[in-house]
């Protein structure tokens, strides 16, 4: 159990990539307009609206499309779930308790998602599970943060690019539906670069010395959904994550 | 990395200056707002009126929803202000006699189902507003609650499924938010204590930003309950969420300590 603490967070407020550009979100000017709010500056690439991967449930592969380099430790452990799995024992998955994904395989579930970005933080909002992660921009996510499923996360913009940074994981998740496995050293670098209004290309580092001999980068390309409505998905009611 | 309904965790320090003369008392209790306000807004909340951005927490934690009323009453006393039906009074009833017979009906979030509306937001956790585009979310840090206000004025779509938060529309009255809130189901409670509904609950909210003589600022929530087989009428409780600019949310995970796990769609508490 975690107390809450409200003071761990100042190590994160927000840094700004530039000036706020207040934007009204739409035209009317009626006591019924949507008001004005912060929108990321003028020529910051804008990443708000709804997404899907493109190929869910992936199992990881680097970008030249081999098996991730696992140590001999890591070798063990993906051979035992992949065993458990084979033999039927869906149990020894953590979302099959409906446990959060973890990063990166919260990306790759079967379900879209909403990214909301601000001034303040940009924000993955998941249909699944109705799991969010709320990132506020900055860069160097506090190392000695609790461990927690989705890691402690701070973005920022690399040019056009959108970085995250997660550290803090615990050693609960997978990073993917085969079972990768990770633990508490794990590190994620994110990018996110729109190929154009449609498209996301992306990529995630993963370095965790204890699990994988070198760090490893995968690629997935995210699609908007534009006219889709997140639905309530409760796990607990499903199990079928 | 929580567990289940641990109300306390979230509550403030118990007030200091206790003891002494009433005006004493009353002096601590300003003085310690005050502080707070002055903390709480060194990372300033959004000077538009219209603009919720960012992280409010409520105070303290009461589990029971009562109307409004002209003076302060205690839970017990207040009760007498709600206009329940007979059905409602003996559903009720019923949820008293259980807790105090030590069987208390678990409501949806003991078994880490979402809240339901308004029970969510009497949750002593942190919430942040996110707007975008037609649209405010609404993160609650509380079993990673979601809420999405759909401010694009479009009706909910002929479809929309029951659910535990429902579908939410919302509109501006002024400076107000005005939230409206149905396609509940009916695995919900009002709130923790005693309240029900079913599923002809609307929720009606209202949300206003202001500023307290302290120099603090909070949201006042007016939260309007309708459902006319629990209640003779609509009524109208409040939440008071002050500006929180010294927080962000936390990771929130009522499933890795979830005791009442159903197994083969049956709940099994132990």
């Amino acid at each position: 159990m975690k107390l809450r603490n409200s003071l761990g967070a100042l190590a994160c407020l927000p840094l700004l990539t530039g000036a706020p550009v207040l934007a009204a979100a739409d035209s009317g000017s009626s006591a019924d307009a949507a008001p004005v709010f912060e929108q990321p500056p003028a020529g910051t690439p804008n990443f708000t609206g709804k997404w899907a991967i493109s190929k869910p449930g992936a199992h990881l592969l680097t970008a030249n499309g081999s098996e991730p380099p696992l140590t001999a430790a890591g070798k063990a452990e993906y051979a035992r779930r992949q065993a458990a799995l084979k033999n039927g024992d869906r149990k020894i998955d953590p979302v099959s308790t409906c446990l959060m994904h973890g990063i990166p395989r919260l990306l790759y579930a079967p379900y879209p998602f909403l990214i909301l970005q601000t001034t303040r933080n940009i924000n993955f909002v998941h249909e699944v599970n109705h799991t969010y992660r709320n990132i506020y921009w900055g860069t160097m996510p506090p190392t000695d943060a609790d461990p927690t499923y989705l890691g402690s996360a701070l973005a920022h913009f690399d040019g056009k690019t959108l970085v995250i940074d997660s550290v803090a994981f615990n050693d609960l998740t997978w990073l993917d539906y085969s079972g990768l496995p990770h633990g508490e050293k794990l590190t994620v670098e994110e990018r996110y670069t729109l190929s154009n209004p449609q498209t996301v290309n992306g990529s995630v580092t993963i370095t965790d010395p204890d699990f994988y001999t070198a760090p490893w980068t995968t690629r997935f390309t995210l699609k908007r959904q534009p006219g889709m409505d997140l639905k309530e998905s409760v796990c607990m009611d499903t199990h079928q994550m | 990395m929580c567990t289940v309904a641990i109300a306390q965790e979230g509550a403030p320090t118990p007030p200091q200056g206790q003891g002494g003369d009433p005006a004493a008392r009353a002096a601590a209790r300003d003085k310690r707002s005050a502080n707070e306000a002055a903390e709480w807004n060194k990372n300033p909340a959004p000077q538009d009126p219209r603009d919720f951005s960012g992280v409010w927490w409520t105070r303290g934690y009461d589990r029971t929803f009562r109307p409004l009323a002209d003076h302060p009453m205690p839970p017990g006393e207040s009760a007498s202000l709600l206009p329940m039906t007979p059905l409602e009074a003996a559903s009720r009833q019923h949820h008293l006699d259980m807790e105090k017979a030590g069987t208390p009906i678990a409501d949806a979030p003991t078994q880490c189902f979402p809240h339901g509306i308004p029970r969510l937001i009497a949750s002593p956790y942190p919430v942040e507003f996110v707007y975008s585009p037609g649209l405010i979310t609404m993160l609650h840090e509380v079993a990673h609650n979601v809420r999405y206000f759909h401010m694009d004025g479009k009706p909910a779509p002929a479809d929309t499924p029951r659910t535990f938060l429902g579908y939410s529309v919302g509109h501006w009255e002024g400076n107000t938010l005005v939230i409206v809130t149905d396609h509940f189901n009916d695995r919900t409670q009002i709130d923790e204590e005693s309240l029900s509904h079913g599923l002809q609950l609307k929720v009606t909210e209202r949300m206003t930003k202001f500023t307290n003589r302290f120099g603090g600022v909070e949201i006042r929530n007016l939260i309007t309950i309708e459902d006319p087989e629990h209640f003779t009428k609509p009524w109208t409780a409040e939440r008071l969420f002050p500006w929180r600019g010294d927080t962000h949310l936390a990771e929130y995970s009522c499933e890795e300590n979830n005791r009442n796990a159903p197994i083969n769609g049956i709940s099994v508490a132990k």
